[in-house]
């Protein structure tokens, strides 16, 4: 965490409004991305986004930066959204509505299959290809936001893309 | 292989994949697990390659209404952080000194300035003279002291003069001259032990000194104490005192010897007239036995 960010977050904690807005601009993109392939809904997604940062604004003057990062904080924040609210979600199939705004036709396939694929993963292996693959962050940003060892990542990515495959495989076959 | 290499391998893969080399030339550089590898490529490739979602625009005003309204509750609620004023920055000691000097005259200044270049002159030469001497912590002491006398322009008093007296007692430095001719009386200790072959010397003769004269007989002995350099030092009443003491010592425990003695002696004496006594006793008896018998 650099010391703008500290600067800015302790700005935040102690009730100013500009700071929390950066904040809110900064990190929205991320949870939203993370909600989007947690809830494979667009609208649901926007909804628990605004939630995730209105119970980050609640929780903020506890947070200390000491054990994890802020980033890695809102992810656990919206972890606890999502179970929360959908214990057992299971989304219904894919329209070209939940697929944003830059939909193309052309890649239709791909993007249906990669989608529906990703819902036969478990949450932790989700996350890895969502961070890694989705929102191409690196394996040390990984250990950052899990808290877990390079190895550890490294191994949870291998069985993710793994369980990934296996997936895939079955949506093109049905 | 082990789980953990090829999960290295894998990481290694996807990184070349990230910096832009293809995959028939990552797939290269690993041809033995080029089928293990190629289909878990593959899927990361698709991942990469599926658009990131885009938020709504309203969703993201509504959001941040969302946000700034809880902000103005939580606010009211007194539950945000109290902001701590920012102390100012501590003034050191040398931004202090530096503002006093600014405040002083010209003339003080300067006067400042010299003392402060005096003092840590004797200070170097303080340590360069301690790090020359430094086997003998008395030596580099002494001319610590020396120096600092000097800097204050304070000169050490004169050791007393030895004058008409002859003798060498504690109370008296060493002469300046390192040559002496007088009566005088001493011994030599020579490696920590008296040399009661140089005891009352008619020639002195240390590496520092040189004694010569005659021996006074009335003179109180002094000894000169010279040490494995062969420096030398004087401790005359001390070491007297000291000789005086073991002689004490060794006369008493003659004196007990003697005691000792004399008691052994007479208890056999004692012991000698009770075994005669004894058979005398038995002498008469004897007799007295005879005598009766004859009777009979």
């Amino acid at each position: 965490m650099d010391i703008n960010e500290k600067a800015l977050l302790y700005r935040a904690q102690t009730g100013d409004k500009a700071a929390a807005e950066t904040l809110y601009e900064r990190y929205y993109l991320d949870i939203f991305t993370y909600l989007f392939y947690r809830v494979s809904d667009k609208s649901t997604a926007e909804k628990f986004s605004a939630e995730v940062f209105v119970r980050m604004i609640r929780r903020l003057p506890q947070f200390t930066n000491n054990k994890i990062t802020f980033l890695a904080w809102l992810y656990e924040i919206a972890r606890d959204l999502v179970e929360e609210k959908h214990p057992a979600y299971q989304p219904e199939l894919i329209t070209p509505d939940m697929l944003g705004s830059d939909y193309d036709p052309k890649k239709q396939s791909a993007n249906s299959c990669f989608k529906l694929a990703i819902r036969h993963l478990n949450n932790q292996e989700k996350s890895i290809i969502v961070h890694r693959f989705v929102e191409g962050k690196s394996v040390k940003d990984l250990v950052k936001i899990t808290n877990k060892s390079e190895r550890a990542i490294q191994s949870l990515q291998h069985q993710a893309l793994k369980s990934l495959q296996i997936a895939l495989e079955r949506e093109t076959a049905l | 292989m082990m789980p953990s290499k090829f999960d290295r391998i894998l990481e290694d893969c996807l990184s070349r994949m990230d910096r832009g080399e293809s995959l028939l030339d990552i797939l290269a550089v690993y041809p033995d697990l080029a089928d293990t590898i190629k289909p878990l490529l593959m899927v990361a490739m698709l991942s990469r390659a599926v658009p990131q979602p885009v938020p709504g625009y309203t969703a993201l005003r509504v959001g941040k209404n969302q946000l700034l309204a809880e902000m103005a509750s939580v606010q009211a609620e007194g539950g945000f952080l109290e902001r701590k004023p920012v102390a100012p920055p501590r003034e050191g000691i040398v931004d202090r000194l530096a503002r006093s000097l600014k405040q002083l005259r010209p003339a003080y200044r300067f006067a400042m300035l010299s003392l402060v270049v005096i003092l840590a002159g004797g200070f170097f030469t303080f340590s360069a003279s301690a790090s020359g001497l430094a086997d003998n912590i008395m030596q580099t002491l002494f001319f610590s002291f020396e120096q600092v006398g000097d800097l204050l322009l304070v000169k050490p008093s004169p050791p007393k003069p030895m004058g008409d007296n002859p003798i060498f007692s504690s109370d008296y430095v060493l002469p300046d001259s390192p040559d002496y001719s007088g009566d005088f009386k001493g011994s030599a200790v020579v490696g920590g032990e008296i040399d009661q072959g140089r005891e009352d010397l008619s020639r002195l003769e240390t590496r520092q000194h040189t004694f010569s004269g005659k021996p006074a007989e009335e003179a109180d002995p002094v000894n000169m104490i010279i040490d494995d350099e062969g420096r030398d030092g004087i401790d005359g009443k001390d070491l007297m005192k000291e000789e005086k003491d073991e002689e004490k010592a060794a006369k008493d425990e003659e004196k007990i010897l003697k005691e000792e003695e004399k008691e052994e002696e007479k208890a056999a004496k004692e012991e000698q007239k009770e075994e005669e006594k004894a058979a005398k006793d038995e002498e008469k008896y004897k007799d007295k036995k005879e005598k009766k018998d004859k009777d009979k």
